[in-house]
């Protein structure tokens, strides 16, 4: 949290800075200006305190990095490294309501308890990773099995795997250049990816999602933002909609139907709730403060 | 020229060939599967289904979720997920419903 709270009040400062036109004119007041510095004065001194009191930076992940979990619920029992699984690889061609829907994988890591009895079976990984669905011109390979020969282990290797592949990190970066580019994350765009149709996702597993009516598009809608001169958000209910379905927020991370009814800060989005249940962990971080706050100044 | 005996006898030649080669059409899928993806096909239009029908789908969670926990592990863990998954949405816009005020 100290770290958190360091970030926020810095990076409001930044956006406030960098991101309202206005803000130097004087539109914002000198008297909102000195309350807002004030404020951000109290936070980073407070939060430097707790920090220098034990906390710890968290290291910055590295483009090809960010968004990479670590599974490990049976694999030491196993005898095998964890699983560290690559979102970028999946989410190039899937959106996020097939996996965290349909195949039910959940929303924090080792949350599933992922068993290579039910990959076995056809479930998680093993829903494509059952040496028969094809994707592209190859078959996707198949997922651990309960035992397993001498040649097969190199298989299970191919994601219980801690150590760092030269080979999927130039993949990444090759995938990367053809991408629209994103300061932060894991440097890509993958909104903006989309809308020029850079990425095709695909909403739908054969045997395993449930055949569904087209989605009402949803319209985006602006939420205020609580401190003064820092732009409104503008919310992307659209994108969110196609790419999670309803069930996968409603109600489990947004509990209010009505417009402004859950309640949040920055401070527990940094924690990981709300928004932060996905962005800073796999969606853009919540430092790039400009794509959320995004409303124009008057 | 051919006889209605001999049209049936094609007719059921047939649907036992089609039988044959897809065998996973037809006896793959269990009831309760065909009752899962029934209910929760409609969480794409949530907001559009009335109070009642709302409560009729809850309910056939809830019926669904006592067959599906009979169920092998695997099954149970991915299924009663992705019902938990619908009823909760369907829960939370019936919620709604009901609070909302009455349209004028």
């Amino acid at each position: 949290m100290q770290v958190e709270n360091y970030v926020i009040s810095w990076y409001t400062l930044y956006c406030v800075h960098w991101r309202v036109p206005d803000y130097r004119s004087g539109n914002l007041g000198e008297g909102k200006m000195k309350k807002l510095f004030l404020v951000c004065t109290i936070l980073l001194a407070g939060s430097s305190l707790v920090w220098a009191a034990g906390g710890s930076k968290k290291k910055k992940p590295l483009p090809y990095e960010f968004g990479s979990v670590t599974i490990s619920n049976y694999s030491q029992q196993a005898g095998i490294p964890p699983v560290v699984f690559d979102h970028w690889v999946h989410r190039k061609n899937y959106t996020c309501r097939v996996c965290h829907v349909d195949i039910g994988f959940g929303m924090t890591a080792n949350s599933t308890k992922i068993r290579a009895a039910d990959n076995a079976k056809g479930y998680f990984c093993g829903s494509c990773h059952n040496g028969r669905t094809v994707f592209g011109k190859s078959k996707l390979f198949e997922s651990c099995a309960t035992s397993y020969t001498r040649e097969e282990y190199n298989r299970c290797l191919k994601c219980h795997s801690l150590e760092r592949d030269p080979a999927k990190e130039e993949a990444f970066f090759k995938f990367m250049d053809t991408m629209p580019k994103e300061t932060f994350g894991n440097g890509i765009n993958w909104e903006k990816a989309e809308d020029m149709g850079a990425l095709k996702l695909t909403d739908h597993l054969d045997g395993v999602s449930v055949k569904k009516l087209a989605m009402k598009t949803q319209a985006d809608f602006s939420l205020k933002a609580k401190v003064d001169g820092m732009p409104d958000i503008i919310f992307s209910h659209t994108k969110h909609t196609v790419w999670n379905g309803c069930e996968l927020c409603h109600p489990d991370i947004f509990v209010g139907i009505k417009k402004g009814a859950t309640k949040y800060s920055m401070i527990e989005l940094f924690d990981g709730k709300y928004c932060g249940v996905c962005h800073d962990k796999v969606a853009f971080p919540q430092t790039d403060c400009k794509r959320c706050h995004a409303k124009q100044v008057q | 020229m051919t006889t209605p005996a001999r049209r049936w006898a094609d007719a059921a030649l047939t649907v036992l060939c089609c039988l044959w080669l897809f065998p996973g059409a037809a006896w793959s899928e269990e009831p309760w599967q065909a009752d899962f993806d029934a209910i929760c096909a409609k969480t794409q239009d949530a907001m559009a289904l009335s109070v009642n029908e709302l409560n009729l789908l809850i309910e056939r969670c809830t019926t669904l979720e006592k067959v599906i926990d009979t169920k092998e592990e695997s099954v149970r863990k991915v299924y009663l997920k992705r019902v938990q998954l619908c009823r909760n949405l369907y829960a939370y816009v019936l919620e709604y419903k009901k609070n909302a005020p009455p349209s004028p």
